[in-house]
């Protein structure tokens, strides 16, 4: 089977399968792109570093006969809610990694990664408090007291309002 | 866990080894912040927490305002197609008016049910104070309406009163909306009124909720024209209609002779529209779409139909306010200024199949013979004003029930914008709104615009103003909600609650009750007409308020209803009126009615009366 190198931002090489490397759309496109006649067939995907490459693979591998993701953003509601059973164990990982994953899957143009990543951490968000979404992700409070009371106002207390 | 890289490390030349990109959450670019924040897991609730987290995630949320837009989109997706496409908007403003608009109507919504339990639900009479709370907001109106539609849409079986109130106060705010088209209608220049959109605009007056418009309409009418222009092409393919588009005159008699051909066998043989003779007295056959989709209909709202074709196609037909028959009439000059012959016109009966007629030929229709000033053309007004007129005459002849009185209602309403200062339908509507016991100011306001026109009126109008200023008095002295309790020993006797469904002996039919006294509490007479003494408890014996299945109000005795073996939902417009959930077995009482029957819980009966079982 055709394989294709990968060089890390730092400098290291990964080894993958043509087809598997094809679901990152910025691969595809440099690999179709006219000017690439190259034998020795090596690419480098911008600012993956070559710790978050491997993971990348990992994670294309499993997922290489997955069904194409739907063109349109329309649909990405209806697409069902829960992350598979393998992406939330494969997403299991500190944060610093997490944001990285995110990173890599939009820079390498994996929607299906880009999703399942970004859904975990917007499922991180969900229903907490303001301190308690600054305690999950380790965020500075800089706001000023003035400001911080502005920001809170009108909104809390009609959001709040059961119909 | 995503494994780790085992195996041989290979360094590149050129290897640097960076750090991580990204430590934290706000490390992200902000169109990747957008993305995470427009899953639709978060609401616009969880938003605004983030928001307040910190000043880079508060710029996200707010500032190129594509995650506002994402979540007024989600939560109203109906409202999209009120903005451009390219203009931008500040969204949290949007989401912010819209959703205190959705507050501000729920409130009024569940504070109308308090106010009309003993009265008759009358919408325009309540809503001159909600509503100016709701327009202090600034809001469209169409805010009003999607809110009112989201309750409508929600879960069937719960909500019913919430839902009963919506619903009238959609229609009303519809109409109003109509009204105000139709008077900017009316006000243009005559050339300028089709009597196709004045049928739409009758249509949707009488049809708040359905899905009527011009736009629809016209497409339909569009197919049609079609039709007639692919008959027309085999009999001549260089008819001029064919080329032509809207708005001219066929000089050539000849060539409007063809189309009238084309459009006949189209309309009446190929499409198989007739007049409906069979239930001439359906107000379905005076309304346009209606008429579009059953194809009957009576002899104007067809004549509206061919008439517009034809006008399409070039061939201009003008309405004849024919008494009992409305007609069409077709000028044959070649000449085109108006005749006052009346022979110079060939008549179109459009409810007959389009036959034509000579001048004295139409009276063999309605049978007796009419003077030259009715087979005049008239104008649109002229034109929509028989048509209300229709539709008022169908009203009147009305079982009495709400449907007709509503039509009823409807069609004075028209009649009187287009007509308003006519003394014998204001008086009518005077005195509806007094025997329905609705509204007593505005009756009040009739009354006197009555006196200013009429003066010799007084008679009639003295009557009506005393007995609505007593109703008016009256009201202001709100009485407290009579209270009925099991307990007390002179209702031992009542064995059903309000809520249970139950079927009727004799006459079979389901119902629901929604009150109940201990003896018959009506007249002698009435007592006497429905034969109550036949019965072996006579008067004697708890009578039920129900609400019947056909859509009726009915007394019926305690001897003649039994607990249904098989409770169903009862498809009674006055449902919501009265309970808020129907739960499989029975309904719930709203507050109000729980009020007046603080005992009546789910009563559950075996068929020995003598032992009842009480299961909440």
């Amino acid at each position: 089977m055709p394989t294709i190198k990968l060089q890390s931002s730092d400098g290291e090489m990964f080894e993958v399968d043509v087809e598997i490397a094809k679901q990152s759309v910025t691969i595809k496109t440099m690999l179709e792109g006219k000017w690439y006649t190259g034998v020795d067939r090596w690419v480098t995907p911008p600012n993956v570093s070559s710790l978050i490459c491997p993971q990348v693979i990992q994670w294309c591998t499993h997922h290489k006969d997955d069904p194409p993701p739907p063109e349109d953003d329309e649909n990405k509601e209806k697409r069902t809610d829960d992350i598979p059973v393998w992406d939330q164990e494969f997403l299991k990982v500190d944060q610093g990694t997490l944001f990285e994953l995110i990173l890599a899957a939009n820079y390498l143009d994996i929607k299906g990664l880009l999703d399942v990543t970004c859904k975990t951490v917007a499922n991180m968000i969900k229903g907490k408090t303001p301190e308690e979404i600054r305690k999950t992700f380790n965020i500075k409070n800089d706001f000023t007291e003035e400001e911080e009371a502005q920001v809170k106002q009108v909104p809390f207390t009609l959001w709040h309002k059961k119909k | 866990m995503a494994t780790p890289y085992t195996g041989a490390r290979v360094l590149g030349t050129n290897a640097v080894i960076s750090e991580s990109f990204a430590k934290q959450l706000t490390d992200l670019p902000a169109e990747l912040l957008e993305h995470i924040l427009c899953f639709h897991v978060l609401n616009h609730v969880d938003i605004c927490k983030v928001s307040c987290t910190c000043k880079r995630l508060h710029d996200v949320c707010h500032g190129r305002g594509k995650v506002w837009a994402h979540q007024h989109k989600l939560r109203w997706p109906r409202l999209q197609r009120f903005y451009q496409q390219n203009e931008s908007y500040d969204w949290l403003k949007e989401f912010k008016t819209r959703h205190m608009v959705g507050q501000q109507i729920r409130r009024t919504v569940e504070s109308i049910s308090k106010r009309f339990f003993t009265e008759v639900p009358c919408v325009g009479q309540v809503l001159g104070d909600s509503f100016a709370e709701i327009e202090s907001l600034g809001a469209p109106e169409h805010f009003c309406a999607d809110e009112l539609l989201e309750i409508l849409n929600s879960d069937k079986r719960k909500c019913l009163t919430l839902k009963y109130y919506a619903k009238k106060i959609l229609y009303f705010l519809r109409q109003q909306n109509i009204l105000r088209n139709l008077k900017v209608f009316l006000e243009r220049p005559p050339e300028l009124q089709s009597a196709l959109e004045g049928a739409v605009l009758v249509d949707q007056y009488c049809n708040p909720l359905a899905d009527v418009s011009l736009e629809s309409t016209s497409a339909q009418i569009e197919e049609i024209t079609d039709k007639v222009k692919k008959n027309l092409r085999v009999k001549n393919a260089t008819h001029p209609s064919l080329r032509a588009s809207d708005c001219f005159v066929l000089e050539n008699l000849e060539f409007q002779r063809q189309v009238i051909c084309a459009l006949n066998a189209v309309l009446y043989d190929q499409l198989q529209y007739k007049g409906n003779e069979r239930d001439y007295y359906n107000p379905l056959n005076s309304y346009i779409h209606q008429v579009l989709l059953r194809r009957t209909g009576i002899p104007i709202s067809l004549s509206v139909l061919y008439m517009t074709l034809a006008r399409k196609l070039g061939v201009p037909l003008e309405p004849v306010n024919f008494p009992n028959h409305f007609l069409l009439r077709w000028c044959q000059n070649q000449r085109r200024w108006a005749s006052d012959d009346i022979y110079a016109y060939v008549y179109i009966d459009a409810f007959g199949k389009g036959k034509q007629l000579a001048a004295k030929e139409c009276e063999n229709l309605i049978r007796h013979q009419v003077g030259a000033d009715y087979y005049s053309a008239i104008s649109t007004s002229e034109l929509l004003l028989r048509m209300v007129g229709n539709l008022l005459n169908i009203g009147k002849r009305g079982e009495g029930n709400e449907k007709s009185y509503q039509l009823l209602r409807d069609s004075l309403d028209l009649y009187l914008i287009i007509n308003p200062d006519n003394v014998q339908y204001l008086l009518l509507q005077a005195r509806l709104y007094f025997h329905l016991g609705i509204w007593p100011e505005k009756v009040l306001d009739i009354l006197q615009h009555i006196q200013a026109l009429d003066p010799s009126q007084h008679g009639a109008v003295g009557y009506l103003v005393q007995h609505t200023l007593e109703h008016i008095q009256h009201k202001r002295h709100p009485v407290e909600p009579e209270v009925k309790k099991r307990s007390v020993p002179e209702h031992r006797d009542v064995l059903y609650s309000v809520g249970l469904i139950m079927k009727h002996k004799r006459s079979g039919y389901n119902c629901v009750i929604y009150g109940w006294d201990p003896k018959c509490t009506m007249s002698q007479e009435w007592i006497n007409t429905m034969r109550v003494h036949q019965l072996s408890k006579g008067a004697d014996q708890p009578f039920y308020n129900v609400l019947v299945q056909d859509g009726t109000c009915r007394y019926a005795a305690q001897e003649n209803l039994e607990p249904h073996s098989a409770p169903l939902e009862i498809a009674h417009p006055e449902v919501g009126r009265y309970f808020t959930e129907f739960s499989d077995t029975h309904y719930i009482a709203n507050e109000e009615l729980q009020a007046r029957y603080p005992e009546d819980i789910f009563t559950y009966l075996t068929q020995d009366e003598d032992t009842l079982r009480y299961c909440t």
